[in-house]
């Protein structure tokens, strides 16, 4: 196995995705678990917990594993612990280092060939399979950054356990659903545009007799200005109304 | 020429309700309500579009 550009981008969408948790957004954080989630797909706790400042971490488990991604300032730290066997995966600046019961490998971009070993490490390990099949049954749902956060962990126990093609899989699913939320081209209907218009309407006269008011009875040309200024402003106020209605097809937001 | 002074009279007619209605609005609430203002902005062009015909000078025959 090679570090690619995939397991980056797992990474990077990961840390992006904790970093978007209230969680860890807060300051300052309180220490302990910080959420309690009860995932409808496993009916299991989903635990997003806050230790020490600037460091986050998503927990779920069952009877037969426990999957926990832990976010820290210079790290990303995966651990999936099953049966007695725990595999740990860390991500740094180095690269990756995989620790688990019968080896330790590190994978660094100068030597990618040690990917092969994490492979043949991990393929046939019991605790990243049941991990792999329990995050595939979360759903917690597209809005939630935790969910998409355990998903895009179940992309990387795949890539690193071989599993190419499901891994890339899991990536376009959460891709699709990191797009689902889209700006449209909203429209107003015709209330809207009366009240726009009354707004408008009523702020054009308020001020209108605030200009009058500061006047004296024989300043002529500053009553006139004020007129002047209140005459273009409801026509103008009034055309748009008219206009929003129906002669141009309702407004854009 | 005829249809020239017709638009005339309803372009006065609707900058008399335009002008009007900021007016109406701030010293009657009730008519900045949805169901009420279009009403009552429609009925004052259509008043001032009445009178605008009642007083437009006509040529004799």
């Amino acid at each position: 196995m090679r570090i690619t550009p995939l397991h980056f981008a797992i990474a990077a969408a990961t840390a992006a995705l904790l970093s978007a948790s209230p969680a860890f957004a807060a300051t300052p954080a309180p220490k302990g678990i910080v959420q309690r989630v009860k995932d409808p797909g496993t009916g299991l706790e989903v635990r997003v917990q806050q230790d020490r400042p600037g460091t986050v971490s998503v927990e779920i488990g069952d009877r037969a594993v426990t999957v926990r991604r832990e976010l820290r300032a210079d790290r990303l730290e995966t651990t999936v612990t099953a049966a007695g066997e725990k595999i740990s995966l860390t991500i740094d600046k180095n690269g990756l280092l995989v620790t688990a019961p019968h080896g330790r490998v590190r994978v660094t971009p100068a030597h990618p060939e040690a990917g092969a070993a994490v492979v043949r490490l991990l393929s046939g390990s019991p605790a990243i399979r049941r991990g792999v099949e329990l995050l595939g049954r979360v759903n917690l749902g597209v809005a939630s950054p935790t969910g998409q956060t355990l998903l895009l962990t179940r992309a990387f126990l795949l890539s690193v356990a071989g599993e190419r093609d499901q891994a890339l899989a899991v990536v376009r699913t959460a891709r699709a659903m990191l797009q689902t939320a889209r700006i449209v081209d909203a429209r107003f209907g015709p209330g809207e545009c009366w009240d726009e218009y009354v707004k408008e309407a009523v702020a054009c006269y308020k001020e209108f007799e605030d200009c009058m008011r500061g006047l004296s009875w024989y300043d002529v040309i500053g009553k006139t200005a004020c007129a002047t200024i209140y005459d273009l402003r409801a026509i103008g106020a009034f055309s748009w109304w008219v206009s929003c209605v129906g002669l141009r097809g309702g407004d854009t937001i | 020429m005829r249809a020239v002074a017709v638009v005339v009279q309803i372009v006065i007619s609707l900058v008399v309700a335009a002008t009007l209605m900021p007016v109406v609005l701030t010293t009657m609430p009730d008519a900045q309500a949805r169901s009420v203002g279009p009403a009552v902005a429609l009925g004052i062009a259509a008043f001032a579009y009445a009178i605008v015909r009642i007083v437009w000078p006509r040529h004799k025959p």
